[in-house]
Parts: structure tokens; C-alpha cells; sequence
């Protein structure tokens, strides 16, 4: 009896030999299903963040100002955001560490400090572009710039501080869910498509300065520094690794696909709009340059009519404050990385004293900015500026990139293969030389010599 | 002793036996963790200089040198052989593998990124050793900055800002191009829950390294601290052997959580390589779904038929081969089946007499349980609500599968705040892509 009992509790203290479903056991749950939709989320979500107020802002001016000569660029761009993001989801997904600690560890603390300063200064830029695009949105309806900016600043310093930002970002996300408006917009706005198309496929060359300057925008709000960091960052926090890359790729080439296809129809959108309703001199439309948020909004107004402004400040709004809200904290994140400074929401201030100043100066020079009386006149004009800005700081941090992602001891059997070097050394170079262009115009604009016809 | 700082050294000049420069310095070799005698020796020796002169770069061995301090290194001859270098196992470079490196600071519990590095002379002996790490913000400072200045240590004491080499320790990973090997040793005492701390801040690479490096029990702690996703990260990059050695000594419900995480070959890989007892308790968990009472629960419990006595049920105890971690209840059966009668608490079948009262006349009978298929939340609202510490989890025929135990439903319990407080969620990028997990 006693043996027997034994025998029973040795067998039953252990595990039954039959599976509920008496059927063969699964070592895979059903959940695994989400695995994919999950991975479908950093590369959708870094691609979208590049229709911020910059974006916006950038693209509309293209279609308002150009009707659809710049739609090839849109084109171009697409193949080399698809590129540099797929590198920096690779470098994440390789070495498991971000992209700040990388470049620590594989350049001289010099170079580290510089590109950090670049990347200080190319997100203090966005920040203050999203800021503006807050008080914009929020001015159309009917809130001054002195209230809607300090407020949104220390809500979301607070909603970050306090670690409660999760919920509020899903609302942001979705709020950008009206620039979808855009496709319906320019459907409903009647372009002629076959010159769509004709545009998309040939490049047109200006070479004044407003149209190189319009370029360089475009590519550096689209290919934003910040969002290479941000993308490799989430690849490593989701535990992303070489062995379920394949996902992580498609999801990036995906996300790039569908946000460059988003801000081409705001191009035609205001194209469709905005432009053929500008001037018309020797038989062809002059373009007009817009200034407010409530010009922009006028691509809006074929399918909302009435409530296009309205429609189009909330999706402004919605884009801003999530931009505003994810940038400070990942540039400080991002420093503090290199230099190996305490970082983290759950550290206090005294902790990680650095981590919380750049974080908060960022935010305060964003309403700082803002506030400023008259900017808010200007909105496009500014976030032209801070893109071009961006643009002409992407060529360092593309080189790093490509340093990195072609360093064997650091990538192993996942370096670059060749048709992917020639896209990404093309962008950083072409845009390299971009820049160059752009600042000896502007020097010498200064001094008034016009090198280019205007 | 007198420190030197190796950021000071780098460019110095490097003297002949008659004080003339033939090349300056570029690098420095050192032997990581050389094992002497029997102990292994705390502090790297110096194994060479790498040095360059006239853009060659040769080695000189650490034996040629004379004299090295922080103004002055000198050789013994006028003259070297302009050899290569090349590594030998266990030699690290102290710019190219170390300086800017992540290391962890093992007293601090913490992992830290290398600014400067000290060398100090051990009495008598004529070449320095690697002996500190300085982690401060002048060492930046000082290597940034064209004219830093030169610091003024002089003497080698655990602070904030320098760490001594002996509490530190250095990851092979950050060495690719060479095979070393690092113990881990003072890392494998710490407590498993803050390794699990460690591991999440490190990268998935570094975390293999050191779970590898740790004894299965000690790594099977640790990986149940982490979340599930990270953790099979780890085991990936774990010979397979290794993985399920490692899976086996975890708890069957963590351990069904990491591997429903894995790849699907590769969870199947795993689970034919281990026993068979802990591979069938964990795909019989890997069954139910992830959000159903039975996806969190575990069974690993005690289960006993109600016609035993109170003593022969504690025999029966001792003698089960895997002691389960949960014990306060235990769980009494139908005589040959498993449908759950009751609940005994441990205590009452312990202290009760006579000894002979049978386990039917000690359990409650209207205790409250759940369905393998309930929703986990209410599941673990039902535990909080009336303060159990596990409940029972049964199928439709009322046979006991499992039990939820307060630990595994806290998770769910805890409000997203705080959780996101919780140990393995204070790296920060969390807030930046939180709208990307559930």
C-alpha cells in the first residue's frame, strides 16, 4: 500500500503524461501570430514620425510652390530611407547595443563628441520645428502660442517624468491618422495623373536656390537623423536579433513605402490645390511659397471644405506632440549612451543629472523658441530651414553609419553587400556634396554674389 | 603607488638605452586575467607595446623594457625588431578593446563604459598593470578637450569615478578578433536578480557571454527575472545543450514563456534535448494560451490522493524528486484520478493528530478555482481580491492542471505605472516605444 502510494504521488507530483487537448503538444502558442503583427512596429512607427510638422510643412511646400516637378524626388528618397534604415535595424539587430554606444566604441572619443554635438544640435532643431507645429495647430483653433506651447512642454515633461506616456502616445499616433485626409484629398483635387506620373519618373532640374534648398528639406526631414536612432534603439529594446530579422526587414522597406507614399500625396494634394491655383505667367503656373498652417491647409479644402483647417490642425497636432514627446528623450537617451552617463526615466534627477538636463533643454528651448511673438508668421519658412538644417547633418551621421555597418569584426557575415553600399555611399555623398552647394549659396548670399540664377 | 593614466601614455615617446626616441607609443598589450600558480592574478600584466614609428607599427615585448613611467618609457637596447604584432590568446589591447568599452562594475552592480584606464607599478616589478578603470567626467574631459590637463591621483582607492580593475569585469565580446577567456567568476555571486538587471541593460550578445559563464542553477534564477522575450534572446546565442540544460532548472512556467518565445525549430530543438520530466511539464503548459489561467500558470505543485494519512503524505513529500517552489498548499486528488477534492494547508497536515487523520478530513472542500481557459487578468484578480496565495487551475472534467501562484499573477496585478518601474523595465527606451508592445 504504501509502495503503491508512493508510486502514485512520485507519478502525480510530477506532471501527467497527457496534454489537455490530448492531441500532439504545440511548442508554439497561439499568440505567435502576434509575433508578426508586433515586429510590424518600430520601422512603421520611425517612418511615420517623419510626417511630423517638419514634414509636413516641407512636403506642402513642395506641392504648393513646384506642383509636381519634386515628386522624383520622393521617388529617389524612398530607396534610400528603405537603405539607411534597413542598416541601422541591422546594426541594432546585430550587436544588440544602440547606435551612440556603437559609435563609441568604434571611433575616437573625439569623433563621438562631434557627432553627438551634430545630433544635439539637429534634434534641438526638430524639437523646436515640433513645437512650432503644436502652437500652430493649436492657433488654428484659437489658442494663442504663449499658452498652447508652455503647456504642451511641461504636460509632456511630466507624462515622461512620471512614466505614463505609453497611452498618451498611442492618442498622438492615432490623431495622425487625418493625414490619411491627404490621400482622399488629392484624389478629390483631380490632378492630372498622367503628369504624376511623368514627374515621378523624370527628374526635373532647377538650378535655382529655392529649388536645391526644397530638395535638401525634403531629404532631411524624410531620412531625419533622429529617426535612424530611434529605429535602432527599438529594435534593440524589442530583442530583435539576426534570427528574426527577416520580419524587422520587410517591416522597415514596408514603413518607407508607406510614409514617402503618404508625403507624395501631399505633394499632389497641394499640388492639385495650392499650385494650380497660383498665378499663371508665360502660360505656366508660378507656384506660391506659404507661410502658416492655415495656408497648408488649403490642400485640405477640395474634400473637407469648411473643416479643412481643422482637420489638418489635428493631425499637426497629433504628429507634433508625438514627435515632441519621443525626440527629447531619445537624443538625451541617445548622449547619455556615448558618454555613459546614467540614463533612464527611472532614474531622479540627482542620478542622472545629465540624462534630465538634456531632456528638459530640449523641451524648454522648443516653447522657448515658440513663444517668441512673430514666429508663428513664419512657421513654414522656420521649419524649411531646421530641415535643411537636418539634411545637411545627415551626410555625417550616413557616412558613421555605413563606417559601422561595413566593419567586419563589428557585423561579421552581415556587412553591406555591394548594390546596398553603392545606394547608401551615393545618398551620403550626393547629399554631402547637396550640402556643400547650399552653404557656399548661402555664404556667399550673404555677401550678395548670386552664383545661381533665382 | 603611482598612477599613470593610459589615455597620458598614448603618443609618448619611447626612448632607446641611450635616451633617444626611436617610436612612440601607440598601444598597450596586457593578459587578461593570467592564471599564476593556482590563483588567478587580479591585476592584467603588461605583455608589449604596440608602437609605430615612420608609419610602421611594430611590437616590442614587455621583457626590452627598462624603465616605464608616466614622462618616460625606455628599452633596453638601441635597437628593436620591427615585428608585427600579433595577438597570442588572452592578450587585449587597452585602446582597441577596452578604452570606451562596456564593462561591470561587480561591487556597483552596474554596467559602466570605460574613460580612461590607470596603470600602476606593483613594487618591484619594472612594468606597470592594468589596475583601474576611471569612469569620470574629466577623463572625457581630459581626452576630448585638446589640453585636458593632467589629473592629480596619485593614489589608488575605490571612489565613485575609479574603480579598481578587481571589480570589474571585462566582456571576451568585446575583444572579437581574439579568444579569451574571462570567468565571470566575481559575477556568478552576485544575486540572480541582479544579474537579471545586468543582463537587460547589456546587449544580447554580452548577455549570452555571461549566462554562459554561469552555473545552470544561478543563469535559470536570473533568466526568470527577465522578460521572456529577452531572456530567449540569451539562450539563442547558448550552445543547445547548454539552452536546455539551462531550461531545465528553470521554473516550468518561465520556462514555457521563454520558449514559446523562440523560434519554433529551435523550441522544438530544445525541448527533445531536455529531460524528459521537465520538457513534457513544459509543453503541456506550452498548450494553453498565453492570456488564459493556463498560459500563466505552472504545474509544479503538490498533489496527493485524499486516502493518505498526515504522516505517510509528508513521507510521500520527501520523496518526490523535484521539490516544488510553491508548498504551502497541497493539492488532494481522487484516489486514482486527478480530480481536485480539496486544499490542505501544509501547516494543519504537519501539526494535526492524530497522525493518522486521513487528508480528506484537512482539506477545505468549497475552494475557489479557476479554468485552464479563464482569462489570466481575472484570474489574478480573483487571487488578489481574496488574498491567496496560488489557486487551483482545472479543466473541464475538474482535474487539477495547475496552479497560479501569487508571484506569477503580480504582473498582472500591478498597475502599468508602477511595473514600468520595476527592475527590468528601468532602461528607459521603453517610454519611447511602449505604443509598439501591447
Amino acid at each position: 500500500m504504501a509502495k503503491e502510494n508512493q508510486d502514485k504521488v512520485g507519478n502525480v507530483i510530477t506532471t501527467p503524461n497527457e496534454t489537455p487537448e490530448k492531441n500532439e503538444p504545440r511548442p508554439v502558442r497561439k499568440g505567435r501570430f502576434f509575433f508578426f503583427l508586433g515586429m510590424l512596429g518600430p520601422g512603421l512607427i520611425a517612418a511615420n514620425a517623419g510626417n511630423d510638422a517638419g514634414g509636413i510643412a516641407t512636403y506642402s511646400q513642395m506641392g504648393a510652390q513646384y506642383g509636381y516637378n519634386l515628386l522624383w524626388v520622393m521617388i529617389v528618397i524612398t530607396f534610400s530611407l528603405g537603405v539607411v534604415q534597413e542598416m541601422c535595424a541591422r546594426l541594432g539587430a546585430a550587436t544588440g547595443k544602440g547606435l551612440s554606444a556603437l559609435v563609441r566604441e568604434n571611433f575616437s572619443i573625439r569623433w563621438t563628441t562631434f557627432l553627438m554635438l551634430a545630433l544635439l544640435i539637429a534634434n534641438a532643431g526638430t524639437t523646436i520645428s515640433d513645437f512650432i507645429g503644436i502652437a500652430a495647430a493649436m492657433g488654428i483653433f484659437g489658442v494663442p502660442a504663449w499658452i498652447s506651447a508652455p503647456v504642451a512642454g511641461l504636460t509632456l515633461w511630466f507624462f515622461i517624468a512620471r512614466g505614463s506616456y505609453g497611452r498618451a502616445e498611442k492618442i498622438f499616433l492615432f490623431m495622425t491618422f487625418a493625414f490619411f485626409a491627404y490621400v482622399f484629398a488629392a484624389i478629390v483635387g483631380h490632378p492630372n495623373w498622367g503628369e504624376v506620373i511623368t514627374h515621378s519618373l523624370t527628374p526635373t532640374i532647377k538650378s535655382d536656390s529655392a529649388y536645391i534648398q526644397t530638395i535638401m528639406a525634403a531629404i532631411g526631414t524624410t531620412i531625419t537623423p533622429y529617426m535612424q536612432l530611434f529605429l535602432q534603439s527599438a529594435v534593440v529594446e524589442k530583442g530583435v536579433t539576426m534570427r528574426d530579422y527577416g520580419y524587422q526587414r520587410l517591416e522597415v522597406y514596408l514603413g518607407s513605402i508607406f510614409s514617402n507614399t503618404i508625403s507624395a500625396f501631399i505633394i499632389i494634394a497641394c499640388g492639385a490645390t495650392i499650385f494650380m491655383s497660383s498665378p499663371i505667367v508665360n502660360g505656366e503656373h508660378q507656384g506660391v511659397e506659404i507661410n502658416t498652417a492655415s495656408d497648408a491647409a488649403k490642400a485640405l479644402e477640395p474634400l473637407l471644405g469648411s473643416y479643412a483647417t481643422q482637420v489638418f490642425a489635428l493631425g499637426l497636432l497629433g504628429a507634433s506632440l508625438l514627435a515632441s514627446g519621443v525626440l527629447p528623450l531619445a537624443t538625451s537617451y541617445s548622449i547619455c549612451e556615448a558618454f555613459g552617463f546614467e540614463n533612464g526615466i527611472s532614474f531622479k534627477w540627482k542620478e542622472a543629472p545629465v540624462f534630465w538636463s538634456i531632456f528638459t533643454f530640449l523641451i524648454v528651448a522648443g516653447v522657448g523658441v515658440t513663444i517668441i511673438p512673430g514666429v508663428l508668421d513664419y512657421t513654414v519658412t522656420i521649419l524649411l530651414v531646421i530641415q535643411i538644417v537636418n539634411g545637411m547633418i545627415l551626410p555625417l551621421i550616413l557616412v558613421a553609419i555605413l563606417l559601422l555597418i561595413n566593419k567586419k569584426s563589428l557585423m561579421g557575415k552581415y556587412i553591406n553587400g555591394k548594390i546596398y553600399n553603392i545606394i547608401a555611399w551615393t545618398t551620403a555623398v550626393g547629399v554631402g556634396i547637396l550640402s556643400v552647394i547650399l552653404l557656399t549659396v548661402t555664404i556667399l548670399g550673404l555677401f550678395n554674389i548670386n552664383i545661381l540664377p533665382s | 603607488m603611482n598612477l599613470m593614466f593610459f589615455s597620458l601614455l598614448v603618443g609618448k615617446s619611447i626612448l632607446d638605452r641611450n635616451g633617444e626616441k626611436i617610436a612612440s607609443l601607440k598601444d598597450l598589450i596586457v593578459r587578461i586575467n593570467p592564471i599564476v600558480g593556482k590563483s588567478e592574478e587580479k591585476y592584467p600584466p603588461l605583455a608589449g607595446i604596440l608602437a609605430h614609428s615612420n608609419s610602421r607599427e611594430f611590437w616590442i615585448p614587455a621583457a626590452q623594457v627598462q624603465e616605464f613611467e608616466q614622462g618616460k618609457i625606455r628599452l633596453y637596447d638601441a635597437k628593436v625588431s620591427l615585428e608585427r604584432f600579433e595577438r597570442r590568446d588572452g592578450e587585449i589591447l587597452l585602446y582597441k578593446d577596452v578604452l570606451d568599452k562596456q564593462l561591470v562594475d561587480v561591487e556597483g552592480r552596474r554596467v559602466i563604459r570605460v574613460n580612461d584606464l590607470a596603470l600602476g607599478n606593483a613594487p618591484n616589478e619594472i612594468t606597470p598593470r592594468l589596475v583601474g578603470v576611471d569612469i569620470s567626467f574629466q577623463a572625457l574631459v581630459r581626452r576630448i578637450l585638446p589640453f585636458g590637463g593632467t589629473p592629480r591621483v596619485s593614489r589608488l582607492s575605490r571612489n565613485e569615478n575609479l574603480l579598481d580593475w578587481a571589480d570589474v569585469e571585462y566582456f571576451a565580446s568585446s575583444a572579437p578578433s581574439v579568444r579569451l577567456n574571462v570567468s565571470h567568476e566575481r559575477l556568478a555571486k552576485m544575486h540572480p536578480v541582479d544579474i537579471a538587471r545586468l543582463l537587460d541593460e547589456l546587449s544580447y550578445v554580452q548577455g549570452a557571454e555571461i549566462v554562459n559563464a554561469l552555473d545552470d542553477e544561478t543563469a535559470a534564477d536570473a533568466l526568470e527575472e527577465m522578460n521572456p522575450d529577452y531572456a530567449a534572446d540569451i539562450l539563442e546565442g547558448l550552445s543547445e545543450d547548454r539552452a536546455a540544460d539551462i531550461l531545465e532548472e528553470m521554473q516550468p512556467d518561465d520556462a514555457a514563456d521563454v520558449i514559446a518565445d523562440l523560434d519554433e525549430n529551435k523550441a522544438q530543438a530544445l525541448l527533445e534535448l531536455m529531460e524528459e520530466e521537465e520538457s513534457e511539464e513544459v509543453r503541456e503548459l506550452l498548450a494553453y494560451d498565453e492570456d488564459a489561467a493556463g498560459g500563466i500558470m505552472t504545474n509544479d505543485f503538490l498533489m496527493l490522493p485524499e486516502n493518505l494519512g498526515a504522516s505517510e503524505a509528508l513521507q510521500a513529500i520527501r520523496e518526490v524528486e523535484t521539490q516544488p517552489e510553491f508548498v504551502d498548499y497541497i493539492y488532494v486528488v481522487e484516489a486514482d484520478s486527478e480530480k481536485l477534492v480539496g486544499v490542505a494547508a501544509l501547516r494543519d497536515v504537519v501539526f494535526c493528530q492524530p497522525r493518522t487523520t486521513l487528508l480528506s478530513e484537512l482539506i477545505v472542500r468549497d475552494y475557489i478555482s479557476m479554468k485552464t481557459d479563464s482569462k489570466a487578468e481575472d484570474a489574478a484578480a480573483v487571487l488578489a481580491d481574496y488574498g491567496f496565495r496560488a489557486l487551483p487551475v482545472l479543466n473541464e472534467e475538474g482535474e487539477i492542471k495547475g496552479i497560479i501562484t501569487f508571484d506569477d499573477a503580480l504582473d498582472l496585478i500591478l498597475p502599468e505605472d508602477l511595473r514600468r518601474r520595476l527592475p527590468n523595465i528601468f532602461k528607459n527606451h521603453r517610454g519611447m516605444v511602449s505604443f509598439v508592445k501591447k
